[in-house]
């Protein structure tokens, strides 16, 4: 399923895949696996200039192995696959096996969080942050003593365009910044609070 | 005048001069003391005037400080005598007198504080520094953005205020340190947290991301805390998770795929159209790229000429590129039909989905109902055996039936009851939870009120505090004016003590004017008798010059009085003199002079010698 529907890049980056983990040692591959799960979820991936002096890749093979993971990662979640299925899909060593095995084990259940996460948010944009800031209006042109507060909330919202799976840039982030006076943010506080309970 | 210098030395405790607790009298105080007491105030009075407090070693920087000092005192108009023996050699009533007139020069303390009254409440007290603040600001002058680090600009009072500047947005990440439940051994766990999970300063993309990743972890944390659980309990909410992320990426890529089809432009970002343009690609390409080069390995061979070579090779491209535009249109005149047949179906689909579900259903409905007719035609051929088998059947399952219900009577009543035990229970219970939340709710209430109480209290206390320092400087003011009356008491006592004593003097005058008048009087008369009965008798003539002599006598020893109270006066005079001269301690002044002269001529002399071994 997942084949059918990821990048060509994936495709043919997966089929690579056997061979461009083949050459590295047992360590290393263990670090690159974690790399591109943090990757998957959403903290900094895997960087070349880190990984070049203990593997032999190019950088478009770089490039290639981190895709090909993180879409071996994500099947591996999806479909739970056991030591046999991993074996299927990328034949390797038996102790790079066993090294890719503990991550999958290890990694797990983070991986299937954020990727259950990333599933229930859909296409559609979601609110990712937000931040305020107090402020405190002394006065205007027409008014000598205003004494106004206003809380400005800025909502920091995401939305994907594409290929979730096959995280490469493809989020956006959007930006709604509204300034609300004391009332209005009782009633925003209220309303949240009502939606919390119904659910 | 001990009341004088008491006062004296307590106002200069008050500017800071460090005076022994023991000291209570001007005739104590060391000429450092003095020194340090009188540069002390004309600091106050005129703040600048770098006048140092304490004495040098060197008499000649001594005399020097003196002299300012002195100097000093004549600028803000003492008319008395002063100059730097006054402070190096002082005398107990010229220095009293110099400390007097600068004490009373000195600034008072209601002249330069302003009462100002405190805001009490604290949103009164921020508004009041946001104002300080912005006046500050917009008093200042512009300063370009490059002198201000962060946009931090510091101001000459030490404080500072930022203008600008960069300030980055809360964005955070998500974060792992690595104690959150997990469903792997303890072991796996750790040597993943030792040896591959980075640092947190590390995970985050950028370094500005840091602090608000931590506080939404942190924050995070508080909200829902992460459990330790079993690894069974862990296994099958891992499995649970797993069943619901492929329900779940089936779901998404479904709608994915139904927003791809719902764009209807020809753009070639859809994964359908990809995937067919690749396998119609993959279908034509080898016998596209094979046949220009079977083209192209012939010409090479007839060995044209290069122009002749060129035109065709140029009209094969023409004509390879016309074959691949009409590939194209056809691909897209395919792709489109395909698309459309895609649309129309899946618009049918729900349609037949629909008509499937009603033939099931009607199915089934015909099934049940020729199972009942197969076992009614079954029973038919040996009918009244049947009939009373079924009516036996019917009564057996009636008295069940009875049986049953008597049965479930016995049970339901005493679950009933239970149920309405419970019930009562409940209530009564919600209600006692309502009522404790009441109290709870009141007491809060009490608690703000106290809080409010507590703060107005405290201002309170702050404010009398305040006016208790004020008030306890007002006792000795009171203690003075005390003083002062009954010093005016005293004053108008001898005021008239002394008006008495002039009186009794006026009449003392009188009265000896009245006698000498009299004496004169009488005197003049003896004289004129005796004289007169003298020109005839001898022992007149005795008596007249015995008068003579008497008279003489008498006026010599009145003069001789006169003089003599004067002389009394004149040594009184003398011995008051006297006294303020001792006062003055000439002696002990003057051999301090004398050995400060020798200690001059030293350091001349010392001075002069250097001059001397200086090579010019």
């Amino acid at each position: 399923m997942t084949s059918s529907f990821s990048s060509s890049t994936c495709h043919t980056s997966k089929e690579n895949l056997p061979s461009l983990l083949g050459a590295l040692n047992a360590d290393v591959l263990k670090e690159f696996f974690h790399r591109c799960a943090d990757k998957l979820c959403g903290r900094k991936g895997p960087v070349y200039e880190k990984f070049s002096s203990s593997c032999a890749w190019s950088e478009s093979q770089f490039t290639q192995a981190v895709s090909g993971v993180e879409a071996f990662l994500v099947d591996c979640m999806v479909h739970n696959y056991d030591r046999k299925k991993v074996e299927d899909v990328i034949p390797l060593h038996e102790s790079l096996i066993n090294a890719v095995m503990n991550i999958i084990v290890v990694r797990g259940d983070e991986l299937q969080k954020y990727l259950l996460s990333l599933c229930q948010s859909g296409p559609a944009e979601a609110l990712r942050d937000y931040d305020w800031k107090v402020k405190m209006v002394k006065g205007s042109s027409s008014l000598f003593s205003l004494e106004q507060t206003l809380l400005e909330l800025d909502l920091t919202t995401e939305k994907r365009t594409s290929s979730l799976w096959c995280k490469t840039e493809e989020h956006q982030t959007g930006r709604i910044r509204v300034e609300l006076t004391p009332d209005n943010v009782s009633a925003l506080i209220n309303t949240l609070e009502r939606a919390l309970d119904s659910l | 005048m001990d009341e004088v210098d008491k006062i004296i030395i307590r106002s200069l405790k008050e500017i800071g001069c460090d005076i022994d607790e023991e000291l209570d009298s001007l005739r104590q105080f060391s000429p450092e003391l003095v020194v340090e007491a009188a540069s002390r105030c004309v600091e106050a009075i005129q703040p600048g005037s770098g006048i140092p407090t304490s004495l040098p070693p060197s008499m000649s920087m001594r005399f020097r400080i003196g002299a300012s000092i002195a100097q000093a005192c004549m600028d803000m108009g003492y008319t008395g005598e002063v100059g730097y023996q006054t402070f190096l050699y002082s005398n107990e009533a010229d220095l009293r007198r110099v400390l007097m007139f600068l004490i009373e020069k000195l600034p008072k303390e209601g002249q330069t504080e302003k009462i100002v009254q405190e805001p009490s409440s604290r949103a009164a007290r921020l508004q009041k520094d946001i104002s300080a603040t912005i006046l500050k600001q917009l008093s200042a002058p512009w300063v370009p953005s490059f002198c201000k680090e962060d946009g931090i600009r510091w101001h000459d009072d030490g404080s500072f205020t930022v203008e600008g500047g960069k300030c980055f947005n809360f964005a955070s990440e998500p974060l792992q340190t690595g104690n959150t439940s997990h469903g792997c051994t303890p072991q796996e766990w750790r040597e993943y947290c030792v040896h591959y999970l980075p640092l947190v300063s590390d995970q985050v993309s950028a370094a500005n991301r840091l602090v608000p990743s931590l506080i939404t972890l942190n924050s995070r944390g508080i909200l829902s805390p992460s459990q330790q659980l079993s690894t069974q309990k862990a296994g099958e909410l891992r499995k649970l998770r797993s069943d619901l992320l492929q329900e779940e990426y089936g779901k998404f890529l479904s709608a994915d795929v139904a927003q791809k089809l719902s764009e209807t432009s020809v753009k070639l970002g859809s994964r359908f159209a990809l995937n067919e343009r690749l396998q119609f690609l993959s279908e034509k390409s080898p016998e596209k790229k094979k046949q220009p080069i079977q083209e192209i390995v012939p010409t090479e061979a007839v060995s044209e000429t290069s122009e002749e070579r060129q035109r065709r090779q140029e009209e094969e491209e023409e004509h390879a590129v016309e074959m691949l535009k009409n590939e194209n249109e056809e691909l897209k005149e395919r792709l489109e039909q395909l698309q459309l047949d895609i649309k129309t179906l899946s618009a049918k689909l729900p349609q037949v989905l629909e008509e499937r579900d009603l033939a099931e259903r009607t199915l089934q409905e015909a099934e049940v109902k020729q199972a009942v007719r197969k076992k009614v035609l079954d029973l038919l051929p040996d009918a009244d055996t049947n009939v009373a088998k079924l009516q036996a059947v019917i009564e057996a399952s009636t008295k069940k039936l009875i049986n049953l219900a008597t049965q479930w009577e016995e049970h339901r009543a005493p679950l009933l009851q239970q149920y309405r035990n419970a019930r009562q229970l409940n209530s009564s219970k919600a209600s006692e939870s309502a009522r404790q939340a009441e109290a709870l709710r009141i007491t809060r209430e009490k608690v703000a009120e106290l809080t409010e109480d507590l703060r107005n209290k405290e201002a309170l206390h702050s404010h009398l505090q305040a006016e208790y320092a004020k008030v306890s400087k007002d006792i000795s003011r009171s203690a003075y004016t005390r003083r002062i009356m009954e010093i005016i008491g005293n004053i108008s006592k001898q005021k008239n003590e002394i008006e008495k004593i002039l009186k009794d003097t006026k009449e003392l005058h009188k009265e000896i004017n009245t006698l000498a008048g009299r004496l004169d009087r009488s005197f003049t008369v003896a004289d004129e008798v005796i004289f007169r009965d003298a020109k005839r008798d001898d022992v007149s003539r005795r008596a007249y010059k015995l008068l003579a002599t008497l008279h003489s006598e008498c006026s010599e020893l009145v003069k001789m009085v006169e003089e003599t109270g004067a002389c009394v006066r004149e040594s009184r005079d003398l011995e008051d003199q006297i006294e303020t001269e001792s006062a003055k301690n000439v002696g002990a002044n003057f051999e301090r002079i004398s050995a400060d002269l020798r200690q001059m001529k030293q350091e001349t002399a010392s001075l002069a010698a250097q001059l001397k071994t200086k090579p010019v």
